[in-house]
């Protein structure tokens, strides 16, 4: 209970901040090629998973988890201290 | 570290690259649910079997419909269910799956079941696809797909050649929370093993065979398995679905006794198979049957039966005792049998003659009134019966004979009167005081086990009242503080959701590094396969090489030595990717608490190592060596 209210509290008062920020969504053409980039690399798969093995790819996915939480952490207070109202120096 | 990561990514991106021209992948893939919900959203009543009533092209119309005005959200994540109780069915029973979107959908191996329910049991069938197995099982219509939307939940149970003897597995989708639970559904054997049962008056063999679902039990009644003989190696087998007037159908697959599967076919109502080398190869058939009852629209589905080829004699439990040959081939070229009258309890008998594997030569209906009887059967019919030694009558002969005459009747003498014998009623007498002695005996005894057991029983309440207690409370701890797994899931998918929401461009680089977590966490492994493309000489027909698929990975495994070196060499890799591992996070812990430290210095000492701005969760790893100078610095001025 104590978790979860600390969770939607902080989710709601983020999406809170972050919708009152104009942010264009990313363009059409570049996501299309991200898509196709992903179509590459699943039928990749199958010399990735040779060459690696399954434990190579599993701590890839765990060194992927870690960084994208770290530079989701470094996003948010990057544009939190932007906000001049919020007077947030470090 | 950065560098190790940035390394993973290029082999990532090497690897993808260099699969362009050569890689081939039948896995399952997310798009697959997608190409599923696709499907729904285009079908027509032509995807669907007549036989299912309700499903006119209107009907399929508002059904269509619905899955097209679905918004995206919903659209991803019943895509995303699809897929992902597919992958689970598919690794945990090992299926080669692939997927043909041409024909409309032919998912080789699945077929689904749609379930719908206001509340979290209780849900009822609303339908199943594809088409082509929907000719033998009972839906209700389709249509009330269209009440999908008033429905919180969905469950969606696949399974294998649309046996439900053989579910696999379910999913329960939460529309509203976006959440989905994959189910491992009870089920028996696919190939369960249940013995026939002989009906003692008629010879029958009765084979116990039931739904899963609906609970009615039927009998598929094998009357008999003999039938025609074409050769000594050859075996027909027939098997009747008489007992079930109202199943029309009757499928079903004979099966060896090590779980191959010889032979899938259906028939009316009649399931006829030839079995080549039944002597060799053979010591049992296995039969999975299904009917369909086209007037109650329900499907009968039948656990594999198991049928014994060369025990079927020995069940029939007769003997020769009491039957003499009376004759080799007459001059009719006749045997000629004689059954001994004084032996016989009925005065009528069905006889039965049995060779080889479960074959009735002959058979008839003798009615015996004289002291004794003869019979003769045709000398070619007996002909393997002789070889084989098997002769079967079912004849009850089971009356003693009189040794001195064998032909004569047993003549019963009369009952003598007898005289009055007083010494059971005394003994019973004394019985009967022993064992009023022994009731009360035990009555003080079980008093005195009624208080022990009283007081036990109250101990026991005590204790469990107390730990049920102490249970409760650390229960409502635990549930104060971990959230639930659910809970947790669903928050991570709406925190995903309004990150890429508010975040717009800025948030697609996280999307993108999400989905390749997804991609390559949810991926199973797949054989390496290069597809070697035709080589010829360019404006001719001459042909150098001609195009053929090779499998590195089967060819590895192939050939001991070379699986040796590879098994040696993934173990390496594994190795290292696991230090480097640990090293990354060695790094990342550190830099983490000698942030700490760092923040909490002097300035100038800060100012000198130039690493003033703030060092959080997010600090680069990188500076580490440089912040730990700091931390050095700071307690070496004390």
């Amino acid at each position: 209970m104590i978790i979860t209210g600390l969770l939607s509290v902080v989710t709601t008062v983020l999406s809170f901040i972050f919708g009152l920020l104009p942010i264009p969504d990313m363009p059409e053409s570049l996501v299309a090629a991200m898509d196709s980039f992903f179509e590459l690399l699943r039928s990749g798969l199958g010399l990735f998973d040779f060459f690696l093995g399954p434990v190579a790819k599993l701590l890839i996915v765990y060194v992927l988890a870690i960084e994208t939480v770290r530079h989701i952490w470094d996003l948010i207070w990057f544009i939190i201290r932007k906000i001049p109202i919020l007077n947030i120096k470090e | 570290m950065k560098k190790c990561l940035v390394l993973f990514l290029i082999l990532i991106i090497v690897f993808s690259f260099g699969s362009v021209f050569a890689v081939e992948n039948n896995q399952l893939t997310k798009e697959d649910g997608k190409k599923i919900v696709e499907f729904l959203k285009t079908t027509t009543s032509e995807d669907y079997t007549s036989s299912v009533s309700g499903m006119s092209d209107t009907n399929v119309n508002k059904y269509r419909d619905y899955f097209n005005a679905m918004t995206e959200k919903d659209y991803e994540f019943i895509a995303e269910c699809f897929y992902k109780l597919m992958e689970s069915v598919a690794t945990k029973y090992k299926l080669t799956l692939s997927m043909n979107y041409e024909n409309s959908i032919n998912l080789n191996n699945f077929v689904f079941f749609i379930y719908v329910s206001s509340v979290e049991e209780g849900y009822f069938n609303i339908g199943c696809f594809p088409n082509k197995m929907c000719d033998v099982l009972d839906n209700a219509p389709l249509r009330y797909i269209l009440y999908l939307k008033s429905y919180k939940y969905i469950k969606i149970s696949t399974t294998v050649n649309g046996s439900s003897a053989s579910y696999l597995d379910m999913i329960r989708i939460n529309i509203e929370n976006q959440t989905y639970k994959i189910e491992e559904l009870k089920q028996t054997s696919l190939y369960p093993k249940i013995e026939p049962t002989i009906d003692e008056e008629t010879n029958i063999i009765n084979i116990p065979l039931f739904t899963f679902s609906s609970g009615n039990i039927k009998y598929l009644i094998h009357n008999g398995a003999p039938t025609s003989h074409t050769e000594d190696e050859y075996q027909n087998l027939v098997i009747k679905n008489s007992n079930i007037l109202e199943d029309k159908k009757i499928s079903g697959a004979v099966v060896s006794d090590n779980g191959e599967k010889i032979i899938y076919s259906s028939d009316t109502d009649t399931f006829t198979y030839s079995i080549e080398n039944i002597e060799n190869d053979l010591t049992q058939i296995f039969i999975e049957a299904y009917g369909y009852d086209s007037s109650s629209k329900t499907l009968n589905n039948y656990p594999t039966e198991t049928i014994t080829l060369n025990d079927y004699l020995s069940l029939r439990n007769h003997s020769l005792s009491g039957i003499v040959m009376e004759s080799d081939l007459d001059e009719n070229n006749e045997y000629n049998f004689k059954v001994n009258y004084a032996r016989l309890t009925n005065t009528s008998y069905i006889y039965r003659v049995c060779s080889g594997f479960n074959r009735f030569n002959s058979d008839g209906i003798n009615v015996v009134n004289s002291a004794s009887e003869y019979f003769s059967i045709a000398g070619s019919d007996l002909h393997d019966v002789l070889k084989d030694n098997y002769v079967i009558l079912d004849v009850d002969v089971n009356k003693p004979v009189d040794p001195d005459n064998p032909d004569k009747p047993p003549v019963v003498e009369p009952d003598e009167p007898e005289t009055p014998d007083y010494t059971g009623a005394i003994e019973d007498v004394g019985n009967k005081i022993d064992e009023l002695g022994n009731k009360v005996e035990e009555t003080g005894k079980g008093i005195i086990a009624s208080i022990r057991e009283f007081f036990t029983e109250m101990f026991n309440n005590i204790l469990e009242f107390f730990t049920n207690l102490v249970d409760t409370i650390l229960d409502g701890i635990i549930n104060l503080f971990i959230p639930d797994e659910e809970m947790l899931k669903s928050w991570v998918t709406k925190t995903q959701n309004d990150i890429e929401a508010s975040f717009g461009m800025l948030g697609y680089p996280m999307s993108f590094f999400v989905d390749l977590m997804n991609e390559l966490a949810s991926t199973t492994p797949s054989d390496l396969i290069f597809k070697i493309p035709d080589i010829s000489l360019p404006g001719s027909d001459i042909n150098f090489v001609n195009a053929f698929d090779f499998n590195v990975s089967e060819t590895v495994r192939n050939i001991p030595a070379v699986n040796l070196i590879y098994q040696t060499y993934i173990v390496i890799v594994s190795g290292i990717s696991v230090y480097m591992f640990l090293s990354y996070l060695w790094s990342l812990f550190e830099a983490m608490l000698g942030s700490k430290d760092v923040e909490a210095a002097p300035y100038d000492v800060l100012v000198e190592t130039e690493t003033n701005k703030p060092i959080g969760f997010g600090a680069d790893v990188g500076n580490y060596s440089v912040k730990r100078k700091a931390r050095i610095h700071r307690k070496g001025t004390r």
